[in-house]
This record gives structure tokens, C-alpha cells and sequence, in this order.
């Protein structure tokens, strides 16, 4: 609370005379009409309107410093500052002539509003008076709405709101029943399918494959004495760190018209080389390949969650190992196995990278989205409707899990002490698991190697002798004039990929873990409505993120298009549900009496965040960081539309690549993107590692030391 | 900085209930969880430099009253006040209380030294003062030079030591013990609760003390509130509680004792006598209301009668050696008993026939 009302005593004081006078300092000096700040525009250019926030901040600041409030007093400054709030909005939204967008100066004054009114709001004594607490739900709550759920609504009125500003239901009835989207013609032989029922479709596949393939790896790594579980732990990493559409790349490698496979068989066997890969099986294989590793992390912790003691006591009762895993195992399996699936089919709906890679003539909702912007006709409107129907299918499919599964489950650790191990398989189970994982893990590793191999060729399929020229095109660097030329063609997005991606990364965490903090640690009206928004930005796919942003932040009163922020902001909230998964679980693995022996202490509870949590999450944290740069590096769907002539993104400048048939340059960049992203997971690892070994090494020396008892 | 505490004291109106500081009142305090009552509609006083032992069975709502007190749960109705002050909407930061948790809750990234300043950086005081008084409250729990060790490298009882320095070290207005003794082992914890009434007693600081284990609420209380279902039971001196029991659960639950259904009548000089069945026992100073009673029979009021004539007769139908005593269960015509004697082996093996006398002085009704 102190440090809150010190934090926000100072901007008061900043704003009056400091940064309220760098306002729109962009446009051309202070006193030009565009470029003047609130101040002057009040007597310079008698905009009467921007008195309101002035008189508001005056107010607060008086407030502010007087130490005794009454009631009453702090219930007026608290209406002050909600009309000066939406004094400042309607303003923007109604005001005369063409609209303006927020400055630096009314965003901070906004800010700092809000954050007023919340402190204000504390000390009326709701939320237990914790002024921070208060102020952080607030925060977070409103950064949610205005980045998640304000584009998403942009959508809608996109979606149903003609080019004449009319409201126009049949029109988007009409888009959203056409045959070429819910045509089931490929199912009964005759033509093509619609995209939407492409998406179910490869949805469907995609999350049985990578389901039972995951089982099987979770199987192989805790039920046998399989002897290579560190190299699969590693192919589990990898797809983490791999652009989503260099497995299509490699796959175009080997099965495409000129691949390698292809080629040798059609050689051997004097066969015609097909085009079977672009299209639907081609995105099947590919979705196998990059979701398989997911599906085995999340079965992993399903099939080591089953209580060894469960599969003792069937042994005990006669049951054998194979009747063991049939009856007991995979019945308390299943709400997991299930949950695995319905992840998959959220993945495979959102894929973007996969499609646009392999999808040939058939189209899924994700990319016939991307190309009715990019396209000749840039229909925004057929957008709109087909990310609603996007929105909804993934949505449905997620809300059944949360509330169905979040039920049924049966693997929850009881904290009671289970002695025992999990049974190994049965023979005939060990011959099934072994042969779906062998080949599988084979395959994985091919694909990588053709990814290396395929960057250092001079032309696929034609010039196969070996060249580093690929990775000089993108790569090169020469001297000149006593300066370093990035003279390589792929500098200019890696440099601004690699910045973005670091600004956004510690914000994503920071806002993550302090969302997981007040999930975990603070009890307020709404807690789980708050749990499910913030999870529910996970659902939405990077497609549907993409296009609202383009069409909620196009225009004023928040401009945004074409800059740096708008894919800074668009990873913090694409990924921030990762970072409150992390921080919930670190979480809770903290007591709760650390905390509340600070409070008994005397600390507040920011400095009990400050003080206790945060050390104490170190590792979440930075795992949390890594896991956020990561994502925002190959992360193409969202990015793709929001990428502008000074902010080109890596991910979207390869698939550009792609599109042209560079693939030898397009993997070339790819690989050094996994490097990058390899050497910063390990450095990070080592950075991990450290914190342990200086305990380890503490606790040797203090050994030495004589205890006294 | 300072803004806020004294916009905080502000809002304390000051209602007077007791000038002592270091004084603890609930007014109907009830505290709800959803639907559920964990205190309903407790009033509580405790005097300043008191040991109070909160005693009761799990989920009669002790620890919510100690986290309470704590300010680590606030009331849903009725007021609290401590030092005179009402507190009830203040929470945890802003009160001068101190808590020892039953895990301890050392924060395991900071040094035992650090751990003990901690609460004193917290109020503000520069680092290498706290350091200072860190140090002395190290010595006053005897673990002098222990301050540059993390709280894991140290045993299960030097832990509990330094969350006793760091509660003690801010000298706060009220100390609170949840279960302090339950993460020891059994011989520590005869050796740790006697090393806290020392240490309460020499800094005479008001303390409230949360325990499940009768034995120790006695060892170390001036005065034990026995708790049920969110409300006082019973609250005296562990002799008041022991001597006499207002209630069936009190007596099971202070001391062993058998409880036996009886009808009480009053006689001629006031004293009341209980009837089980063809026997009646004079109880002698008791005020239990006539009709449908319970008689409380300690092991204590028990004797061996060699005399055939005397007593009713009884058998007994197990004997277990415990060391020290023997522990006898004896089937007699007003129902089964349980019988402690102390000496070295079994005089009375199972099955053995044998007279029981009770003696009058020692018998309650409730």
C-alpha cells in the first residue's frame, strides 16, 4: 500500500508539470495545434475539454497528500476520476473533426487515472484495503478487456456491419453458410470439401494421431527401461523450438515433387512423382509431427500420475500386467487422454504455419482467413466470419475440456506418501509401444537432419553439392567505412524479431506471474470468472488474434497498425496464459504460511511479492521469460497480419521465402533460428543450474561446521 | 510513506474496551466460510501478559480465531479489538502482532539472520540496525552465531527457535503460536514448551497459544479455552477445567475420564446423588440440575477393594503393561471402566475377579 501510494504520488506531481508537457511531442513541436500538449492546448488552442483531466489530477494530488479521508471526500475524488476517465475516452471517440489517437501523454494520464481510482477504490475499504491488490486485479483485468476482448468484439461488428455502417445479419448468414465452407462434397466422392469442415476434419485426425503416438512416447519413457529417454526428451524439446513450418518445409524436402524420398521411388519404380502431399494428408503428417511432442508432455504427467500403490494392490488381485494397465491404468487414464486430445484438436484448428506450407489446393479456416485479407479481393468482412467460426469452434472445444474434464479427474496427487513403483508393460504391450515410437523417433530425427542438410545444398532436388551460400544471402556481414554492414538480406527482420521478442518476454512473464499471484494467493468477488478470461485467451487462435488486431487497433482512438507495439502487444497477451500456467503451479508449490508470515511481519503485500514470492519463483520466472521469447520468436499466425514495412518479423519473412520457392534461403534462416533459440534455452538452463549448485555448495560447507543440536 | 499508516490510525476509532495494551476482546465475532461457520458468535477476553491456550478438537475453530487475531482473516461480523483498539478491519500488515506458523514459515532464500530482520527492515529500520537486533534476539533463543546458516541447515528445533526470534524480535502487542510443538519430535517437545512459558514469562507478552494436545495446553497455559464448533466450551485454569468440567465433552477432553449416564437427585443437604441402575453415588459440592445426568468417574476415583463385601463387584477383562503403569479395562455392574495404576507390572492379570470402590470426592456430575 505504501509503496503503491508513493508510485502513484509520483506521477501526480510528473504529470502536472513534467509529462503532460511531452504530450504529442511527435507530431511537430509543443505549439503546433497537433503537437501541443494538454496544457496548452487548454489556453493555446482552447480545447475546454482538456481541462476535465487537469482539474482530475489536481484533485487527486490534493487528495493524495492529505493523510486523513473522509468518506465522503474519497467517494467524490473517486467519481471525479471516473468522469475524467470517460471524459478523456468519449473526447477521443466524439471529438470534432477527424480522430486522433492517444499520445504518449494521454496514455500515462489514463494510466494514472485508473490507478487512482482504484487506490481510491481501497481505501473505501473494499479488497481487504489493499490498495495494490486492488490496483493489480484492476490493472490486469482492464489490459484483458482492452487486448483480448475489445478486438475480439471488433470482429463481431466487422462481422455484421456492412461497408455502409448498416447492420447487416443476412450478409454474414450468408458468408457463414456457404457451401465453400461447410461442403462436405469430399466425404462422398464428389469435390471438394469446405474449409470448415477441412479444419474439423484434420482437426480430428491430427488429435487421434498425436494422441495415441503420445501415450505411446509417455508409455515408452515411465513403463519400460527404454535405454534412449534422454535423446527422446530432447526430440520433445526440439518442436518447441522450431518455427511451426519448417516440419513442413522439411517434409516438401523429402515427399514434396522433387524430394528426396519421392524422387528415389519414383526412379526405382518408374512412377509418376505425385502431388499427394499438398493438401490435406500432407498438413496431417506435418500437424503429427509438430503436436506429437505436446500431446507426450501432457500424457507424461497423466501416466505418471497414476498411484503406484492403484496397480500393486490389481497385482495383488491376481490381475497380470497387460489385464493390470487394461483395467485399472488406462481407465483412470482416460479424463487425460482426452484432455491430450481435445489440446491437439484446439492446436491443429489454430495451425497456420503447417497449411500455408502444405496446403496446396485444400484450405482450413486459418488460412482461408489469411486469404481473404492478403488476397485480391482483401475481404475483410469474409474474415471476420470465418475467425468467428474459427473462434467458436475452438472455444466450444475448450470450454468442454475446462468444465467437462476439470471435473474427472482422477490423477490428482492425494499428498498422502506412495511408496511403490508403476508397473513396467506386459511383452505384448511393449511390441505395440515400441513399434509405434521406434519408427516415429526415426522420422523425427530424419526430419531434422533434412532440415540441417537442406539449408547447406545449392538447389534441392536439382544441385545437391554442398554450399554455405544460402547462409551468406541471409547472413553475411562485411566492413565498411570502419562501420559493420549487415549486408545479408535476413538482418533486418532477425534484429527486429530478436529486439521484439525480448521486450515482449519479461513483460509477458511479469504480467503472468503477478496474474498467477492473484489467482493463487488472493481471494476477491469473481476470482474464477477472472481465472477463466485469462485462460481463455489461450483458445483463441493466432489467426483470429491477428485480424481483430488489424481491425480494433487500425484506427483512433488506439493506432497501433504497422509499429513495433502492436506485436509486442499482441505476444504479451497471445502468451501470457503460459506464463500463468507456470506461475500457478510454482505457486502453489509455495506455502501459503511464508506469505502470511510476512504480513504478520509488517510487510505489505507488495513487498511480500517483492520480497518472499519473487526469489523464491526465480526459476518459474525464468523459465517463464525463456518460454515467452521463444514463442514470440516462432509465432507466425498472429504475427503475419501485423507485421509492417519497418517491422518484419522472421517467421512472416520466411514464409514469404516459401511463397517465392526460396526453400534452400528459408530453411537456411530457420536453422539459424533454432540455434539462436537452442543456445538460449541452455544458457538459461546453466543460469538455472547455478542457483542450485551455490545451495549445494553452502549446505557442503555448513556440514562441516559442528551442529549444535 | 507516511501517508498512509496515519490514514490507517485514522480510521481506528478508538472504542475503549480495556486501556491495557497488549489486551485481546472479541465481541460476537463470527467468522464464515461460504455457507459454513468456523466461529459463531465468539465473545473472548484475554488480559495482558496472559498465556492463553486455545484448545480443541480439529475444525472447532481455533486456528481461524488465532489467524484472526492475526488479521490474516478478517471477521465477517462483530468486532475486535487488541490493546483497546478495534482492529477488526485492519489487516495482517498494519497490527502489532506476532505469529509463529506450525511449518514455521522461515523464507527459505533468506539467512537465519535475514529471516529475523526481516520484520524489522519491513518497518523500516535500516538494514545493519535490524542486523543488530537480529543478532540479540538470536542470543535470547540461544542460537548466537547461527545467523549466517540458511533455515535449511538447521534441525527441526533450531527452526522453530528462529520463528520465535523473528516473531519476538519486533516486540510486538500480542504473540500467537499456531501448534509450535507439532513438527517436533516427542521428547523435544516436553523440553521446547517449557523453554516458552520461560520465555513468555521474562518478556511477559501477551500470548495465544493454538494446540490440539490437552497435555501440552496445560503444561504451559495460565488459562486454556476449550473450543467447539466455533464457540468457547469452557474456559479456566487447567485446574478449573480438570477439578470441574460443565460439560460431558470438556471432561473427556480435559483428562482421561469415564462417562457414565446417571439420574441425578438432590438430598436432604443439598448435595447431589446419581443413580445408575441399583447404585447410587453421593456427589458431593454439585449443582447439576436435576434428572438425566453424566457422571465423571477418573481413573483416579477408582480403587481396588480386597474386600468382598465392599464396592461392586467387577472383573477385569484387559490389562496392558505400559512401563510405568498398567492400564486396566474392568467390566462392573454400571458399565465398563478404564483404570490406570502405577507400578511395575500386572498385579491383576485378565480375568481376574475383583471389588472396585469409587471415591466421592473425586466423582463430578455434569
Amino acid at each position: 500500500m505504501l509503496g503503491l501510494a508513493a508510485y502513484c504520488l509520483l506521477p501526480w506531481y510528473g504529470v502536472d508539470y513534467g509529462i503532460f508537457e511531452l504530450d504529442w511531442i511527435e507530431a511537430g513541436g509543443l505549439l503546433s495545434e497537433a503537437g501541443a500538449s494538454g496544457l496548452l492546448r487548454l489556453f493555446l488552442f482552447s480545447d475546454g475539454a482538456m481541462a476535465i483531466p487537469a482539474i482530475a489530477l489536481l484533485l487527486l494530488v490534493a487528495v493524495g497528500s492529505t493523510p486523513q479521508l473522509s468518506r465522503r471526500l474519497s467517494m467524490f475524488s473517486m467519481a471525479a476520476t471516473i468522469f475524467a476517465l470517460c471524459a478523456i475516452i468519449i473526447h477521443a471517440m466524439a471529438g470534432a473533426g477527424p480522430m486522433r489517437s492517444f499520445g504518449y501523454g494521454s496514455t500515462i494520464i489514463l494510466t494514472v487515472l485508473f490507478l487512482s481510482g482504484t487506490n481510491l477504490w481501497s481505501r473505501l475499504g473494499k479488497g481487504n484495503r489493499d490498495a495494490f491488490v486492488v490496483s493489480s486485479i484492476a490493472f490486469v483485468c482492464a489490459l484483458i478487456l482492452l487486448f483480448v476482448f475489445y478486438p475480439i468484439a471488433q470482429i463481431l461488428v466487422q462481422a455484421f456491419v456492412n461497408k455502409q455502417g448498416i447492420f447487416n445479419v443476412l450478409g454474414a448468414l450468408n458468408i457463414a453458410t456457404g457451401g465453400d465452407i461447410w461442403s462436405i462434397g469430399c466425404l462422398v466422392g464428389r469435390s471438394r470439401c469446405g474449409v470448415a469442415v477441412n479444419s474439423i476434419i484434420l482437426g480430428l485426425l491430427t488429435a487421434t494421431s498425436t494422441t495415441i503416438l503420445g501415450l505411446a512416447f509417455a508409455l515408452l519413457m515411465s513403463r519400460t527401461r527404454f535405454p534412449g529417454k534422454p535423446l527422446l526428451r530432447a526430440l520433445a524439446v526440439l518442436p518447441i523450438i522450431t518455427p511451426p513450418f519448417v516440419i513442413g518445409l522439411a517434409l516438401i524436402l523429402l515427399f514434396g515433387r522433387a524430394g528426396f524420398v519421392t524422387d528415389t521411388i519414383s526412379n526405382l519404380l518408374g512412377l509418376e512423382a505425385s502431388r499427394w502431399l499438398y493438401g490435406l494428408w500432407g498438413i496431417w503428417l506435418g500437424q503429427t509431427l509438430a503436436f506429437t511432442p505436446i500431446a507426450f508432455l501432457v500424457l507424461t504427467g497423466v501416466v505418471q500420475g497414476i498411484s503406484p500403490s492403484l496397480e500393486e494392490a490389481s497385482q495383488t488381485l491376481r490381475a497380470d500386467l497387460s489385464a493390470t494397465l487394461r483395467t485399472v491404468s488406462l481407465p483412470l487414464m482416460k479424463p487425460g487422454i482426452a484432455n491430450a486430445f481435445l489440446l491437439a484438436f484446439i492446436e491443429s484448428l489454430a495451425d497456420f504455419g503447417n497449411p500455408v506450407v502444405l496446403g496446396g489446393g485444400d484450405n482450413v479456416l486459418s488460412t482461408e482467413i489469411y486469404f481473404a485479407i492478403v488476397g485480391a479481393q482483401a475481404n475483410m468482412m469474409r474474415a471476420a466470419v470465418l475467425s468467428l467460426i474459427l473462434l467458436a469452434l475452438t472455444l466450444t472445444v475448450f470450454i468442454v475440456q475446462k468444465r467437462w474434464l476439470g471435473r474427472t479427474d482422477f490423477t490428482t496427487i492425494t499428498g498422502k506418501a506412495d511408496n511403490g513403483a508403476n508397473s513396467m508393460l506386459s511383452r505384448g504391450h511393449k511390441v505395440i509401444v515400441y513399434g509405434l515410437t521406434l519408427p516415429w523417433m526415426l522420422f523425427t530425427t530424419l526430419i531434422y537432419v533434412m532440415v540441417f542438410y537442406g539449408s547447406v545444398v545449392k538447389l534441392w532436388g536439382q544441385d545437391h553439392t554442398l554450399t554455405l551460400a544460402h547462409y551468406k544471402e541471409a547472413f553475411e556481414v562485411s566492413w565498411s567505412d570502419g562501420g559493420i554492414w549487415w549486408k545479408g538480406a535476413a538482418w533486418d527482420s532477425f534484429w527486429t524479431t530478436i529486439s521484439i521478442s525480448a521486450i515482449a518476454a519479461p513483460l509477458t512473464a511479469g504480467l503472468g506471474l503477478l496474474t498467477a499471484w492473484l489467482l493463487v494467493r488472493q481471494k476477491f468477488a469473481g476470482r474464477s470468472t477472472f481465472e477463466f478470461l485469462t485462460m481463455l485467451s489461450f483458445a483463441v487462435p493466432g489467426t483470429v488474434v491477428g485480424v481483430s488486431y488489424i481491425l480494433a487497433f487500425n484506427n483512433a482512438p488506439i493506432e497501433l497498425t504497422g509499429t513495433g507495439t502492436i506485436l509486442v502487444l499482441c505476444f504479451i497477451f497471445r502468451n501470457m496464459p503460459v506464463g500463468v500456467r507456470g506461475g500457478v503451479a510454482a505457486m502453489k508449490q509455495l506455502d501459503n504460511s511464508l506469505d502470511e508470515a510476512s504480513l504478520t511481519l509488517g510487510a505489505n503485500s507488495f513487498k511480500t511479492l517483492r520480497h518472499v514470492v519473487l526469489p523464491l519463483m526465480r526459476p518459474a520466472i525464468v523459465s517463464a521469460i525463456a518460454y515467452s521469447f521463444i514463442r514470440a520468436i516462432t509465432s507466425v499466425s498472429a504475427v503475419i497480419f501485423l507485421v509492417g514495412a519497418d517491422h518484419n518479423m522472421a517467421t512472416a519473412y520466411i514464409i514469404g521465402l516459401v511463397e517465392n520457392g526460396s526453400y534452400g534461403l528459408a530453411i537456411a534462416y530457420s536453422t539459424v533460428l533454432i540455434m539462436v533459440m537452442l543456445v538460449v534455452v541452455t544458457v538459461l538452463q546453466v543460469a538455472f543450474g547455478k542457483r542450485r549448485l551455490r545451495r549445494e555448495d553452502r549446505i557442503g560447507q555448513q556440514l562441516s561446521r559442528p551442529v549444535v543440536a | 510513506m507516511k501517508l498512509d499508516t496515519n490514514w490507517q490510525a485514522s480510521e481506528q476509532t478508538s472504542i475503549n474496551l480495556n486501556d491495557a495494551r497488549g489486551s485481546i476482546v472479541f465481541r460476537n465475532v463470527v467468522k464464515k466460510y461460504g455457507t459454513v461457520q468456523a466461529v459463531n458468535g465468539l465473545d473472548l477476553e484475554i488480559d495482558r501478559g496472559e498465556l492463553v491456550t486455545l484448545l480443541g478438537p480439529s475444525g472447532c475453530g481455533k486456528t481461524t480465531t488465532l489467524r484472526m487475531i492475526a488479521g490474516l482473516e478478517l471477521p465477517s461480523t462483530g468486532t475486535i479489538a487488541i490493546g483497546g483498539t478495534d482492529v477488526s478491519r485492519l489487516p495482517a500488515t498494519y497490527r502489532n502482532v506476532s505469529m509463529v506458523f506450525q511449518s514455521y514459515a522461515l523464507f527459505p532464500h533468506l539467512t537465519v539472520l535475514d529471516n529475523v530482520a526481516y520484520g524489522l527492515r519491513m518497518g523500516g529500520l535500516k538494514t545493519p540496525l535490524a542486523r543488530e537486533k537480529a543478532e540479540d534476539a538470536l542470543s535470547t533463543v540461544g542460537l548466537a552465531g547461527f545467523g549466517s546458516r540458511l533455515p535449511s541447515e538447521l534441525s527441526g528445533g533450531q527452526q522453530q527457535r528462529v520463528a520465535l526470534a523473528r516473531a519476538i524480535v519486533l516486540e510486538p502487542e500480542v504473540l500467537l503460536l499456531d501448534e509450535p510443538l507439532s513438527n517436533l519430535d516427542a521428547k523435544l517437545r516436553r523440553y521446547v514448551r517449557e523453554e516458552i512459558r520461560t520465555l513468555q514469562q521474562r518478556i511477559g507478552v501477551t500470548t495465544v497459544y493454538v494446540t490440539h494436545d490437552q497435555e501440552e495446553a496445560m503444561a504451559v497455559s495460565d488459562r486454556i479455552i476449550v473450543m467447539e464448533q466455533g464457540k468457547i466450551a469452557q474456559a479456566g485454569s487447567p485446574a478449573d477445567l480438570y477439578h470441574s468440567p460443565q460439560s460431558a465433552f470438556i471432561a473427556s477432553f480435559i483428562g482421561e475420564a469415564n462417562l457414565i449416564s446417571c439420574i441425578a437427585s438432590t438430598v436432604a443437604n443439598g448435595d447431589r446423588v446419581a443413580k445408575i441402575g441399583e447404585y447410587r453415588f453421593t456427589v458431593p459440592g454439585s449443582n447439576v440440575s436435576e434428572g438425566q445426568a453424566t457422571l465423571v468417574i477418573r481413573p483416579a476415583a477408582i480403587s481396588f477393594s480386597t474386600n468382598a463385601d465392599e464396592g461392586m463387584p467387577s472383573m477385569i477383562t484387559s490389562a496392558a503393561f505400559l512401563g510405568d503403569r498398567v492400564l486396566y479395562s474392568i467390566e462392573t455392574p454400571i458399565g465398563r471402566l478404564f483404570y490406570v495404576e502405577y507400578t511395575s507390572s500386572i498385579r491383576h492379570p485378565d480375568r481376574t475377579e475383583i471389588n472396585i470402590t469409587l471415591d466421592p470426592a473425586k466423582l463430578h456430575l455434569v
